[in-house]
């Protein structure tokens, strides 16, 4: 199993898309052997830049994420693009539909490497697997990694957590959802894209939103990063530059001080909790019920709470040395 | 053979305009509880190409404007050529029936008549994905 690890890993790092490919279906199917490949890519991560496009459904992130591609490859720089669509509750299945609007910026480039995800019934507007599937890209050498977020609502935050620089994208005539938005997803924008400029009304959105004065504290500095408002066209591909542009103005403002050491941090935070919950949530589920409690569960928060704090004490007891060896 | 979550890629021609079928077919499939990529393509490398990048246990074609020898001649191979070696290959729309057999010889696994009752292609890939091999 170890040699085949390596051998993967090896091939992953060199660019192959098929490996790649088919390690991210293991990463989805929660494989251990992909947990494996995937704590040997570590020392090859690192180098890519992320950027997360969110917002609500139908603004157009897709098509945004079509106009970027072209513009970093323009740049010369290699692109991996994660789409996530949601899963039907009832079916579990999903239709993806992200990649038929990025066909024309990606169609016949093989240093454009396009993956669509469910979300297989995830929270937070993104699918499980997508802050390892990061670390798949960024391995095989990706210089950008696109992250796009199913369309969102106000909770949908996730993506903060994964992206260096979160891109906003909203549309004409959003004003009275954008009230309800408030105390939401505008709050982790890095910058904000009113998509659809070619529209009468995107003038008056976009001096909404620059009205609302949106600012990012750096929380490792006494310095605020100033959330510009750009009105773009996917459509007409007007804006595109600057948009591109700005994504890299705050790419590097963070780099400027230990906030993205911090960005970094929170991510790998992050991905250690979804990791810890998710393999819990596989043990736990195998162990029959009448291993807790005498499967009676009279009080099941109580159950749960000295189940918790068992694990939490035993923890502590080995890591000084009590139990010390397996 | 059942699998837990099977992915299809489920393409058809950029000027085809005629995409009621294909839609049908892609919402019958993700209410099976299949992941369903839909896109449409412009040359046949842009298929096999998909199907790498979305590691897919399915590639179905709509075809309704013709094509589809030409196209499942260049199909098979670019799928080979990308090591996709076990990918379920069919097609489905109008295509004569005279074409079904050429077709299955060139190697696309099945082909569909439009009019079939809801649920046939989805039935046909759950007892089919992961049990063929490109010869």
């Amino acid at each position: 199993m170890t040699s085949t690890a390596v051998h993967t890993t090896e091939l992953v790092v060199g660019g192959s898309v098929r490996h790649a490919s088919r390690l991210i279906t293991e990463i989805e199917n929660g494989s251990p052997a992909a947990r494996e490949v995937l704590a040997r890519l570590l020392p090859h991560c690192g180098s890519a830049q992320r950027v997360g496009i969110t917002g609500p459904p139908g603004a157009g992130k897709s098509s945004l994420t079509a106009s970027l591609i072209k513009e970093i490859r323009a740049q010369g720089r290699t692109v991996g693009v994660i789409a996530v669509d949601p899963s039907s509750p009832f079916s579990q299945g999903a239709l993806l539909g992200d990649r038929d609007r990025m066909l024309e910026a990606a169609s016949g480039d093989a240093d454009v490497f396009i993956r669509s995800l469910a979300a297989r019934g995830a929270a937070g507007g993104l699918a499980v697997a997508v802050n390892d599937v990061v670390d798949v890209m960024d391995a095989m050498g990706k210089d950008v990694v696109i992250v796009e977020t199913v369309g969102v609502g106000q909770g949908e935050l996730e993506i903060a957590k994964i992206a260096h620089t979160v891109v906003l994208v909203l549309v004409p005539g959003y004003g009275d959802a954008l009230q309800a938005m408030k105390a939401g997803v505008t709050e982790i924008a890095d910058v904000v894209a009113v998509n659809k400029g070619d529209l009468p009304e995107a003038a008056g959105a976009v001096e909404d939103l620059r009205s609302q004065d949106y600012v990012r504290r750096d929380p490792t500095a006494d310095r605020t990063w100033v959330v510009p408002v750009l009105k773009v066209s996917a459509l007409r591909r007007e804006g595109i530059r600057e948009l591109a542009g700005l994504v890299d103005d705050h790419y590097r403002f963070t780099g400027d001080s230990a906030w993205r050491s911090e960005i970094e941090r929170n991510r790998r935070h992050a991905q250690f909790l979804s990791s810890v919950t998710e393999r819990l949530r596989a043990e736990l589920a195998a162990i029959p019920p009448d291993a807790f409690d005498d499967g009676r569960f009279s009080d099941p928060h109580l159950a749960a709470d000295e189940f918790v704090t068992d694990i939490v004490r035993a923890r502590a007891h080995l890591r000084a040395g009590g139990l010390a060896t397996n | 053979m059942s699998k837990e979550h099977i992915k299809v890629l489920l393409a058809k021609k950029k000027i085809d305009v005629h995409g009621r079928g294909t839609k049908l077919i892609a919402r019958e499939l993700r209410d099976a509880g299949m992941e369903v990529v839909y896109f449409r393509f412009g040359v046949v490398e842009e298929i096999a190409e998909a199907a790498l990048q979305e590691d897919v246990d399915v590639v179905g074609v709509s075809i309704m404007t013709s094509g589809q020898i030409q196209i499942a001649r260049e199909l098979i191979p670019a799928l080979k050529a990308r090591g996709l070696h076990e990918v379920l290959v069919i097609m489905g729309g109008i295509i004569p029936e005279v074409d079904y057999e050429p077709l299955q010889t060139l190697g696309v696994h099945r082909c569909f008549p439009p009019g079939l009752p809801g649920g046939a292609v989805a039935e046909y890939i759950k007892r089919n994905v992961g049990t063929v091999s490109l010869a």
